[in-house]
């Protein structure tokens, strides 16, 4: 019974944390923008206009509500199903995952969204000037050789796990699990190298927010691979030690701590009040 | 655990409008840079395609900045390990090499004048030497 209580609890932190509590958190970061940075003043900010802006705020609030709605609904019946005996809980492993899906939908907007802004944002910006640090970007101005070498150990670490809890045989499982890790850490290699030789994103950045945007996006790539390690590793000993009660409490709290390091790194080390705004002023828009 | 932040770098600012060529504005700013200290020989230099990426420019237009500067020995490339600050940077950003040409080119004119060589002669000569090269 207990083992119950605690998934409920986590699945509702899981609910709570990603569908309330973020989503709050971005809403008055975007009201923060909104009040100190007003469209007249800085029009670079708001490429597509400020109603647009507005409207996709509303629009993510509202999916929110849904998502948690849907959330709190499913946790309820799920408890009157259990107590009811129609459902046990080794049966609801893919619930966190498949819920964390859905929670990802408004993230995933809001990712599309920026992308499309700073598009946007390129095409029309019609500076002549332009800036760049003389001095190369390289992995270690952002990441400690530490951090670095954990995260190199743990991928090896894990195939080692897996390997071995498997008697060092390849099957599906394995090979879907290993081809995922590696997927998973390439797009973080290749995610990276970009942020380190590729194009401004934001044509208007300043040099040391980008240099703080960099340095939280490889904090995030790095314990983001950590934790798949870890988690795979569980994920197997989990299956390998016949504890398939515990699998659905690991998952919920799989999907809290990734939502943790990587939209809450960005609001604990993306501080508002630090950001320079003078960049985005619509008097320097254009020398033309 | 992580290294602080990365302030106080010194930045270079291209204007694609200006009549002066990019890449000479490049060479311009960074020789200027030097001569001012705030890049010091052994430092390093951002990658090619940083720089083209950075600045939105074709990466050949770097690369050219970075030969010229080369040449000038101004900056050395160190194969895999990127592009570095000449150890004799300073005192090699202080040679005009176009303004030494100017003076050498005046210098052989001169004399070929003294000796009765025409400038339709010269500049023919001049041509056909520059052609077999």
């Amino acid at each position: 019974m207990w083992i119950e209580l605690i998934f409920y609890s986590a699945f509702f932190s899981q609910i709570w944390l990603i569908s309330y509590h973020y989503p709050q958190r971005i809403m008055s970061r975007i009201d923060y923008i909104f009040e100190h940075c007003p469209v007249e003043k800085y029009a670079k900010l708001y490429p597509l206009g400020y109603e647009k802006a507005q409207e996709g705020k509303t629009l993510y609030k509202y999916i929110n509500i849904a998502i948690l709605i849907i959330g709190l609904t499913v946790l309820t019946v799920l408890i009157i199903a259990n107590q009811l005996g129609h459902i046990a809980l080794k049966d609801m492993k893919f619930l966190p995952f498949a819920y964390g899906l859905l929670q990802g939908i408004p993230f995933l907007l809001l990712e599309v969204s920026a992308t499309k802004q700073f598009k946007l944002m390129r095409t029309l910006n019609v500076q002549t000037t332009r800036h760049a640090d003389l001095s190369p970007r390289s992995v270690f101005n952002y990441l400690s050789p530490t951090r670095l070498f954990i995260t190199v150990v743990m991928f090896f670490v894990c195939i080692y796990v897996m390997f071995s809890l498997n008697n060092f045989e390849i099957s599906f499982d394995i090979a879907v699990l290993i081809g995922s890790m590696i997927l998973s850490n390439g797009l973080f290699l290749g995610l990276g190298y970009v942020l380190l030789k590729g194009k401004k994103l934001d044509p208007h950045q300043s040099s040391l927010d980008r240099q703080k945007m960099i340095m939280t996006s490889f904090r995030s790539y790095t314990s983001v691979s950590i934790l798949i390690s870890v988690f795979f590793i569980l994920n197997r000993s989990v299956e390998h030690y016949s504890i398939d009660n515990w699998e659905p409490l690991i998952n919920s709290l799989y999907w809290q701590v990734l939502v943790l390091m990587t939209t809450g790194a960005m609001l604990k080390f993306t501080t508002l009040e630090e950001v320079n705004y003078e960049v985005y002023r619509t008097n320097i828009l254009s020398k033309t | 655990m992580e290294q602080t932040e990365r302030v106080n770098i010194m930045q270079i600012t291209i204007d694609i409008d200006d009549p002066m060529p990019i890449f000479s504005q490049l060479v311009a700013q960074i020789k200027q840079a030097v001569a001012a200290d705030k890049v010091k020989p052994g430092d390093p230099l951002p990658s090619i395609r940083q720089l083209a990426n950075d600045l939105e420019v074709n990466s050949k237009t770097v690369s050219k900045a970075y030969k010229l500067l080369e040449r000038d020995a101004v900056i050395q490339s160190r194969g895999y390990r990127g592009t570095f600050v000449h150890p004799d940077a300073k005192d090699n950003c202080q040679i005009d090499l176009k303004a030494w040409m100017t003076s050498q080119f005046e210098e052989f004119i001169e004399k070929m004048k003294e000796a009765g060589v025409t400038d339709s002669e010269m500049r023919i000569t001049f041509s056909n030497v520059l052609n077999d090269k």
